[in-house]
């Protein structure tokens, strides 16, 4: 048959609509490259199978495959289509859950809810003919076009994909297919397509973003006896697939695409230039020109017009290059590809000397729509220069991986965080990766940029083909620039130097980087190189090659110093600069699967000392630390990361108790003569005494209060972590031989001054202890209390009278721990009011769960708007409720107030804990110039010294309230500094050295699932009433099966 | 039709390169892939004859060879941005060179090291600008020449004149390049002490790296 007139049109789309609705029920199985990758193929056979013997029951369904609609993270999906009703998807089928969909939904027409994905009852795309639109629905299902994943997206390009066969020319037809090409063959002069072209405002999709419209008018006007058209499907972007996707799902829409193009160009051939990789891809080509040629819609005098065209396809090799234009062509004639210098542009002489035009898989599937719904409705989409959409390869370490069409200008944390659902696991967002290996990295803070061409090249990245990777903080950067750096160094054509040779430079400086060999030149060489080598390069493969390195550069500078400086990888991903990744997570560096070791072969005492290697406060640790380590456990893969933090308090508990067996001595240096004073004797200053000392070292602490412990003491109540556990520990680092002088106030009882000419070097770990104000009237009034005078007091063991009914004002663990406090001291209600969400909150998940069983009451999204006063004493807080807002770019929600909603909570007593700030008395004026602007101690991040020579600093004092274990990694870097100022060298590594402790290196046998061992807690009606430790130390037994769960990454292959 | 190549203004016919009117008039453009023999072939791939555009074209860096004339274009060969480019090829080009220049036939008329002396490149010994072949060299008859170790730049004169270089343009202070030097005097019997003591006339730094470099390599 000849589709020769509007009626033949009009016949076959009625036939393939018959398909799309037809009268028999359908098994619709998504059967793109990624479907079949996931097991489509064998949920095929089984539906042939299972349904091949039902022609006796009448009820005959059609299987059929159908293109992919997008969403990768589901695959495979099935649908079911009942004659007349919704198709309703499945996903993640396998064949024993599509043999009870096929039984209940398509025999007994009830669909499996807890399978169904949702039902496709209104159109997805922005398609006129064709529409699927139902009235009647299914109840119970979600509305597909409701999904997050879907709701914002726009589908101009992706219009056809997984709703029609790829195979049936009929079903594109029924969707308005060929109707644009009937169109403009029949009514346009080909003057009248470019112009309507130019008007829709459409540029390539296949990186660079030249206006298609002026690129058809330069090969228009070329003067020539043949010219040609040209599709370019090589993609090859590591993380790019939206072109083979088009291709698999709807290769008609890129057919028609290119006969319109021709028609304006004057082309008679066209080619279409598709990797060999993508098989799929091409046998679907082939069939759809072969229906096309049926149909007369390809072949001479096309359509019932005089216009003749036809299509060859070109298996292209797969080499990145081929995607430049030129090679492309080179390619196609059966030359090498490889880039030639433009001019001559292809317009002018292309392919075989001829004009030519080369566009993108995308460009052409969006011509098809630009004329069945006008150039204008087509740039009335996106944004002031870039028009309608951009579909993007949403991949990484995303919640929902998939092909999104977004109008341009979508917000980049949009795409993150509403469609793609955020990262997995709910780590935290690093960057995004655009564009390939052309591209750059885009990182947090710039979030909320309008994603079009321009402002991505603002910063330094392109939209390229659309490939988007995410990022999670767990990607290392500096591997990141070299991972895409060697992508081009292998793909480099190697034709030019700058490219040949710079790339290959280039990758060899990072990798030094990444091996821990680099040095700050190399960053200037980078830089260097990465502009010469994009100004130089023939075509835009080596002119683009260096983005990745410099947008990690430029937004990520920081690791690269962090990788050179310090020899390590924040993210614990370049292997030759860690042993495991809890030891490299711990900011104390704990040997982690050392400990576990000796642990599970019941050497307890050394298993202690070896902690103590590295962290004076192994009993502390093992009870108060936020176990940073667990995090980043490898087991976490396999079932749960280990409990190590319970194995630090068991080690600690049977060295307590006397029972821990051999305990070998600490390394210690001779003494050197040098004097030092730690000021404060809190965390960081007793870590840095502690380190000082076994340097060989004189030291005197300097303490204002009655007793040392710092926050420890003052600020962790005693339920969380013993007294006399604390105490024991403080006096084992004092009896070393560290002089103590409590009682002293550095600025009162001793100068400053004096203090820096009797010793050789000061530390000041004077910690954050003031509180934060509210910044609200009447804050001074009787009645309100700040959480940590009052914790002080409580610690103190203070008589503070508090009534029956308090109200606590924050989220952090002061809060919870002074709410599970005054609840021990018989406080009948406790309510902790908090801005945000439970998620949200900075204490300790553990802390908050334990304090909910003691009965504290917890107030989400509430911010205190006013104090109420009633006979001069505040007797209750006026909260303005608050709401969750859309994502910022930090990957957290916003709280916002909501209009005229308010709620009141009275009680006998209000009290504070929003934060600490330092408190800088010490050293009176002549402090001013070490403070920054946010009221700490400014220090070398290195090296940890202050503006003052001589004087170092760490913990709270420099960091603002911080964590237990990151006051530890402070006062042990400050004492190394301290050591290499005074002594010269770094010795502090070989004192660790000194006393190696042997322990089995056998790889363990620990291979199958096993929980870990949880926290055992106290009853809660045995622990409201007094102070007792509530979480309890494992026994012998629980110990060391948790301590032999442990992969033992340290040990490798290679020794 | 007129081009303006630094300044002075070139008669030109159409479908002329910058190249061919710039080598018409004797404007130095340096090139290694460019081919007078075959006209046809440009690969435009050595990217050593980089001009600037300032104005009549695509503003920026492009490849003379391959860049068509039209009327009124400009471009500058002398530009900041041409110099910076056509060194960092002429370096990364020396990144991957044998360094065995004693041996080469092209010995004493090169033009890789010649470009080395006009983009200020410490990286060649003078074997790359001596003529004297594998037979004439004077190292393998048993004169000592230190100019395997020496740096270019002086165009030979000793060497060329019959003389042994006496290291006067200062030792390298590089350990690759030093050993690749070295090699040289392998064949040739003389003492380590010697090779050091003709370095030391001229040189300090880079006799301290011969040294160590001597050691490494079990020089005797």
């Amino acid at each position: 048959m000849t589709l020769k007139t509007k009626i033949d049109l009009d016949e076959v789309a009625r036939l393939g609509m018959s398909r799309l609705e037809s009268q028999r029920p359908q098994i619709l199985i998504g059967l793109g490259t990624c479907g079949i990758a996931s097991g489509a193929n064998k949920l095929m056979d089984f539906c042939r199978e299972y349904t091949a013997y039902w022609q006796e029951t009448g009820i005959q369904p059609r299987i059929v495959p159908v293109g992919c609609i997008g969403m990768c993270h589901a695959e495979p999906l099935v649908e079911v289509k009942l004659p007349g009703k919704p198709r309703v998807m499945y996903h993640s089928v396998d064949t024993s859950k599509l043999k009870r969909i096929i039984d209940e939904h398509l025999l007994k027409g009830r669909p499996l809810r807890e399978y169904a994905l949702g039902q496709l009852c209104e159109e997805l795309s922005e398609c006129e003919n064709g529409r699927l639109n139902y009235t009647w629905q299914y109840e119970g299902i979600p509305n597909l076009k409701e999904l997050p994943f879907l709701a914002r997206q726009v589908r101009i390009v992706l219009r056809n994909c997984g709703i029609i066969d790829p195979e049936s020319i009929e079903e594109y037809i029924a969707r308005g297919g060929y109707q644009s090409a009937y169109k403009t063959l029949v009514d346009l002069k080909p003057q009248g397509v470019i112009d309507e072209v130019i008007k829709s405002g459409l540029r390539g999709r296949g990186g660079a973003g030249f206006s298609t419209g002026k690129k058809w008018q330069f090969a228009r006007d070329a003067a020539a006896d043949q010219k040609y058209v040209i599709c370019n499907a090589d993609e090859g972007d590591p993380g790019a697939y939206m072109d083979r996707a088009v291709l698999e799902s709807d290769p008609h829409s890129v057919i028609e695409g290119m006969i319109i193009g021709a028609y304006a160009i004057g082309a008679s051939i066209g080619y279409l230039y598709v990797r060999a990789e993508y098989p799929l891809a091409i046998r679907r080509l082939e069939r759809a020109i072969e229906q096309a040629r049926e149909y007369q819609v390809l072949g001479d005098q096309i359509m019932g017009s005089d216009f003749s065209f036809d299509l060859r396809i070109m298996e292209g090799a797969g080499a990145f290059v081929c995607g430049e234009e030129t090679a492309l062509i080179a390619s196609i004639e059966g030359k090498r590809g490889e880039p030639k210098p433009r001019p001559p542009f292809p317009a002018q002489s292309g392919l075989f000397g001829r004009p030519t035009n080369v566009n993108n898989v995308e460009t052409w599937a969006n011509i098809p729509m630009v004329f069945e719904k006008g150039g204008r409705w087509f740039q009335s989409i996106g944004t002031e220069r870039s028009k309608a959409t951009k579909v993007f390869s949403l991949v990484g370490k995303i919640e929902r991986a998939g092909l999104v069409e977004i109008p341009m200008g979508t917000k980049m944390k949009d795409i993150i965080y509403e469609i793609g659902g955020g990262m997995q696991n709910g780590r935290m967002f690093k960057a995004v990766q655009t564009g390939g290996p052309s591209g750059g990295c885009i990182p947090a803070e710039f979030l909320d940029v309008e994603v079009d061409y321009e402002n991505l090249q603002k910063l330094g990245s392109i939209v390229g083909s659309g490939g988007m990777v995410a990022m999670d903080e767990d990607t290392c950067m500096v591997d990141i620039a070299r991972y895409f750096l060697e992508f081009c160094v292998e793909e480099s054509c190697g034709q030019c130097t700058p490219c040949r040779m710079g790339t290959r430079r280039m990758m060899e400086i990072l990798e030094r980087i990444c091996q821990g060999g680099g040095k700050m030149s190399d960053i200037d060489i980078l830089e260097r190189l990465a502009v010469q080598i994009r100004d130089g390069s023939l075509c835009a493969l080596g002119g683009t090659a260096p983005n990745p390195v410099l947008t990690t550069l430029k937004y990520f500078r920081h690791e690269y110093e962090q990788h050179i400086l310090n020899k390590k990888c924040p993210a614990s991903s370049c292997a030759s600069l860690f042993l495991t990744p809890c030891q490299d997570t711990c900011p104390a560096g704990t040997d982690v699967p050392g400990q576990m070791q000796l642990v599970a072969e019941g050497r307890y005492g050394e298993a202690y000392e070896l902690q103590r290697q590295d962290n004076p406060f192994p009993a502390i640790c093992g009870r108060v630390c936020d176990h940073p380590c667990e995090k980043r456990c490898q087991r976490n893969q396999m079932d749960q990361p280990l409990s190590v933090m319970m194995i630090h308090r068991f080690c600690a508990d049977k060295v307590y108790d006397g029972k821990g067996g051999y305990r070998p001595e600490l390394s210690r240096f001779e003494p050197t003569g040098k004097k030092a004073a730690v000021v404060g004797g809190g965390v960081a200053g007793l870590t840095a005494a502690f380190f000082l000392k076994r340097l060989g070292h004189e030291v005197t602490i300097f303490e204002s209060q009655s007793e040392l412990g710092g926050m420890l003491m003052w600020g962790i109540p005693p339920y969380r972590l013993p007294r006399e556990v604390l105490q024991w520990e403080i006096g084992q680092i004092v009896d070393m031989g560290i002089d103590v002088r409590l009682n002293t106030q550095v600025g009162r009882d001793v100068s400053f001054k004096e203090l820096r000419e009797s010793h050789d070097t000061v530390f000041l770990g004077i910690g954050a202890q003031n509180d934060l104000p509210l910044n609200l009237r009447n804050e001074d009034k009787p009645g309100i209390l700040n959480g940590m005078q009052l914790l002080r007091q409580l610690n103190l063991k203070e008589k503070v009278d508090l009534g029956s009914r308090i109200l606590i004002i924050g989220g952090g663990n002061v809060s919870v721990d002074l709410a599970r406090s005054v609840l021990r001291l018989g406080c009948e209600k406790v309510i902790v009011a908090y801005r945000r969400e439970e998620i949200d909150m900075p204490a300790y998940p553990e802390e908050i769960s334990e304090a909910k069983k003691e009965g504290v009451e917890f107030y989400f999204l509430v911010a205190p708007e006013r104090i109420i006063v009633e006979e001069g004493k505040a007797t209750g807080v006026v909260f303005r409720k608050m709401k969750m807002d859309e994502f910022t770019k930090w990957g957290r929600r916003q709280p916002v107030p909501v209009e005229y909603e308010t709620v009141t909570i009275m009680a006998d007593q209000i009290v504070t804990a929003i934060g600490q700030v330092i408190d800088l008395s010490l050293a009176g004026k002549k402090a001013a110039g070490m403070v920054d602007h946010r009221g700490r101690i400014a220090v070398d991040s290195y090296s940890m010294e202050t503006s003052l020579p001589g004087v170092f600093s760490g913990g709270d004092a420099v960091l603002g309230p911080a964590t237990v274990i990151e006051a530890v990694a402070h006062g042990k870097n400050a004492a190394r500094q301290m050591d290499i100022k005074m002594m010269g060298e770094d010795r502090l590594a070989r004192l660790q050295r000194m006393t190696p402790c042997e322990y089995s290196m056998e790889p363990p046998d620990n291979e199958r699932v096993m929980p870990r061992t949880d926290m055992l807690t106290l009853p809660v009606k045995e622990r409201v009433c007094n102070f007792r430790e509530v979480v309890l130390c494992l026994d012998d037994q629980c110990a060391i099966m948790e301590a032999k769960r442990c992969m033992r990454c340290d040990i490798r292959e290679d020794g | 039709m007129k081009i303006i190549i630094d300044d002075k203004e070139y008669a030109c016919r159409e479908g002329q390169k910058v190249l061919d009117v710039a080598r018409a008039h004797d404007v130095d453009i340096p090139t290694l892939c460019f081919n007078p023999l075959n006209e046809a072939m440009r690969p435009a791939g050595c990217r050593l004859c980089l001009v600037e555009v300032l104005d009549g074209g695509r503003p920026g860096l492009q490849s003379s060879c391959s860049l068509p004339v039209s009327d009124g274009l400009k471009v500058s060969t002398k530009s900041r941005a041409v110099y910076d480019e056509r060194r960092e090829v002429t370096e990364l080009l020396l990144s991957e060179h044998e360094q065995d220049c004693r041996n080469c036939p092209i010995s004493g008329e090169c033009a890789f090291s010649e470009l080395c002396r006009d983009y200020d490149i410490n990286g060649v010994s003078v074997c790359a600008e001596c003529p004297n072949r594998k037979e004439g060299c004077l190292l393998s008859r048993g004169v000592l020449c230190i100019g395997p170790i020496t740096y270019a730049n002086c165009d030979a004169f000793c060497t060329r004149r019959g003389y042994p270089c006496e290291g006067c343009h200062s030792v390298m202070v590089n350990e690759d390049l030093l050993r690749f030097g070295l090699a040289a005097f392998a064949k040739a019997d003389f003492h380590k002490e010697e090779i050091l003591e003709a370095a030391r006339i001229f040189s300090y730094e880079g006799v301290k790296v011969l040294d160590k470099v001597m050691k490494q390599e079990g020089f005797k």
